[in-house]
């Protein structure tokens, strides 16, 4: 097993309630730090159904996925999404009626509370500061979400998923909704994450153009 | 504290509909306020009439008894014819009798009258009209002259033995009468109207009197002097003091015929009842009209009237009453205040639906916000507890301003539930009692309203949310 190994899927099968057919069948994978992994298949595929097992948002249905050797279905799920990971969802999913400032001191206080260590005194600078270094100056970030636009929002809600300094980061179709000059600087910064940060990356992407940015592309639902 | 802290900012950012469940659960607590002190009050004016009621009663000539008990006597007139001449004379029933009535085991109170004449060397009548002259203190030549008649017989088919010689026996310079009664201000004349304190004060102790304008006038009295009195009847000779302390204004008398009235009542002076044994004057006149007996309740009325006769109520007399619906008064305020009851209970009903409603509403509303938060990593113990402060915040603050509104809103609608003429609303509590029930309510509502919080809370799984935005 290679040391960098954060997440290891293990013959994963996954069906969701009350159904039969295998949204997952048997699938297996490897997670490793300081890299992007790029995911792909036809819609439906299972793509966001296997986010949403990784994020542990749902358990498993058979086979085990292990986070630094231990498995998901034995942790508490809600304080390894608070501290162990960052999710950046396509629709953004900020609280439209706070700032960015506000959803993400808000990110970092559920992080705080699962036994985080973040500093407290200067937080807010450390957050305006962040934004600003993914081009959020502090008047866009002190406004409503609602009234940012789309690309600047997207920004934001990578921002929220970094607030905790998490190790692994994941992404359903981050630049769904954006336009390509949009699509490729978000791309960036998630390649600059992996390669520069050492994060564990996943991103969900139905674009082709964008599979170049994954250091492994993987496609899901391919063997069927 | 992060939890409550972003409660509290929640309820500002969805601002509007929070100021709709915030007006929603005022009204409701206001109304709960409204309904409770409404209860209280009428229940406490319930109790006080309870114990106020009681069945006024006066005793005087029963004239169908006099009319079987006419007397007929024959008389010679002047011409020498002879005509009859029926009379009844009633037996007269002294203080004592009255005073021992008043001790009646059946009797909540009483009101004794009486007045007895004076006279005294540093006071003196109004003038009166020379055509009018005080009978007390003539003579018999004095009395046949003011009735023209030549025989004493002649008297007293006019006026009875008895009362000519009780008219003699008075000293000729006579002033006036001290009316003794239990409570001055009942006194008729006061009770009406037609006598008005002007100055000073009522008569409260023993020896304290209460005279007319004129008479002050005459006299140059002032509130605070005070002058002596003897009694009016020849024997008495006992000097005592009175001290004035009020004045009075008799509307009545000077609107009508004020030449008859001076000299006739403005020499009187109204004092309590102790002051007639203070004076303990020989001359005592009870005032029948004015004495009055308040019995408890109904069923006592023939066993007071027993009692009453047993101590010396003759049977020329007869108990004179009005029973006062006690039902007739007390039911409209019970179903006033049974009315509030369900009045509320209703409106705590439908506000509580209407509540849930729109407390369903919003986690609808807000599951996208609560999908977020869990999908973050928030515990849903959290969420629940985030919502649940948001419900209590807001609840808290309509307690304090629905009690508040609750408060000020009261009087106005007892005012105008109360049935007429029924002086309710000083029978508002000024406690805080009624607080705790409404609070109690209040922490009801909250609670309702994170319970539902939490059950959609839990029937939402955060997974949703990466379908959700798509
Ligand atoms: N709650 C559910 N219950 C039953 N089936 C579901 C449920 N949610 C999704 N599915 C099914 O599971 C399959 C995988 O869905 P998923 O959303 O993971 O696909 P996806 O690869 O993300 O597709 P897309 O590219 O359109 O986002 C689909 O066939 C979908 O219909
Ligand atoms: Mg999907």
């Amino acid at each position: 097993m290679n040391t960098q190994s954060i997440l290891k899927v293990e013959n994963v099968s996954y069906h969701y309630e009350k159904t039969t057919r295998n949204v997952i069948d048997r699938m297996s994978a490897e997670f490793e730090k300081g890299k992007l992994y790029v995911l792909t298949g036809r819609s439906g595929a299972g793509k966001s159904t296997f986010l949403s097992l990784l994020a542990g948002l749902d358990k498993v249905s058979s086979g085990k996925i292990l986070y630094k050797g231990k498995n998901l279905c034995d942790m508490d799920a809600d304080a390894y999404r608070a501290r162990e990971i960052g999710v950046v969802f396509q629709g953004f999913n900020l609280l439209k009626n706070c700032s960015a400032v506000e959803n993400i001191l808000l990110s970092r206080h559920i992080s705080e509370q699962s036994g985080a260590k973040l500093d407290r005194e200067k937080e807010r600078e450390e957050v305006l500061s962040d934004l600003s270094k993914i081009g959020i100056d502090p008047s866009t970030a002190e406004r409503k979400v609602m009234h940012i636009s789309g690309g600047e929002q997207q920004r934001i809600s990578i921002a929220r998923a970094l607030s905790h300094d998490p190790d692994i980061v994941i992404a359903d179709e981050p630049t769904g909704n954006l336009d390509a000059e949009n699509a490729h600087a978000i791309m960036k910064i998630f390649e600059h994450l992996a390669h520069d940060k050492g994060k564990c990356v996943i991103v969900v992407t139905h674009s082709t153009d964008l599979r170049s940015y994954g250091d492994v592309v993987m496609e899901i639902g391919a063997k069927r | 504290m992060y939890i409550f802290k972003n409660a509290c900012k929640n309820l500002m950012r969805n601002g509007w509909r929070n100021t709709l469940v915030a007006v929603i659960l005022t009204i409701m607590l206001a109304a709960t306020t409204v309904v409770l002190l409404l209860r209280d009050a009428a229940g406490a004016w319930i109790r006080d009439f309870q114990n106020s009621f009681s069945i006024e009663t006066t005793m005087g000539v029963d004239w169908s008894y006099a009319e079987k008990h006419m007397q007929t006597q024959e008389v010679t007139n002047e011409d020498g014819s002879v005509s009859m001449v029926s009379t009844f004379e009633p037996e007269e029933v002294p203080m004592e009798v009255w005073d021992k009535i008043a001790t009646s085991q059946y009797l909540k109170k009483a009101q004794l009258a009486a007045c007895t004449g004076f006279v005294s060397d540093e006071l003196q009548a109004v003038k009166m009209d020379e055509s009018l002259s005080r009978m007390e203190g003539m003579t018999l030549e004095e009395l046949m002259d003011l009735f023209g008649v030549k025989t004493e017989e002649e008297l007293y088919t006019i006026m009875s033995k008895k009362d000519a010689e009780r008219i003699m026996d008075f000293k000729k310079d006579m002033i006036g009468q001290i009316y003794c009664v239990s409570d001055p201000k009942l006194l008729y004349e006061f009770a009406n109207g037609m006598r008005e304190l002007s100055e000073g004060r009522f008569c409260e102790k023993a020896g304290e009197v209460i005279v007319c304008e004129e008479f002050a006038k005459t006299n140059n009295l002032r509130i605070g002097d005070t002058f002596t009195v003897e009694g009016a009847r020849k024997g008495d000779h006992d000097v005592r003091e009175l001290k004035l302390v009020g004045i009075f204004t008799d509307h009545y008398a000077k609107a009508n015929a004020a030449d008859v009235w001076v000299g006739v009542s403005a020499s009187d002076m109204v004092a309590t009842y102790e002051t007639l044994s203070y004076l303990g004057f020989s001359d005592v006149y009870p005032l029948e009209e004015s004495i009055h007996y308040y019995v408890k309740d109904t069923d006592s009325l023939p066993l007071f009237e027993e009692e009453a006769r047993s101590m010396g109520l003759p049977d020329s007399y007869s108990m004179k009453y009005e029973i006062e619906d006690y039902e007739s008064i007390v039911n409209p305020v019970e179903k006033m205040s049974d009315f509030a009851a369900s009045f509320g209970g209703i409106t705590l009903l439908v506000g509580t639906c209407v509540l849930v409603v729109l407390m369903i509403i919003n986690i609808r509303d807000r599951k996208y916000e609560i999908g977020v938060l869990r999908a973050i990593g928030m515990k849903k113990s959290h969420v629940a507890r985030g919502i649940i402060y948001e419900s209590f915040t807001i609840v808290g603050f309509a307690a304090v301003l629905g009690v508040l509104l609750g408060r000020l809103l009261v009087k106005p609608v007892l005012r105008f539930a109360s049935p007429s003429n029924m002086e309710i609303t000083k029978f508002i509590g000024e406690d805080m009692r009624f607080t705790f029930p409404v609070v109690g309510t209040a922490l009801g509502l909250a609670l309702v309203c994170g319970i539902i919080g939490i059950f959609f809370i839990t029937r939402y799984e955060p997974m949703r949310i990466f379908r959700s935005a798509q």
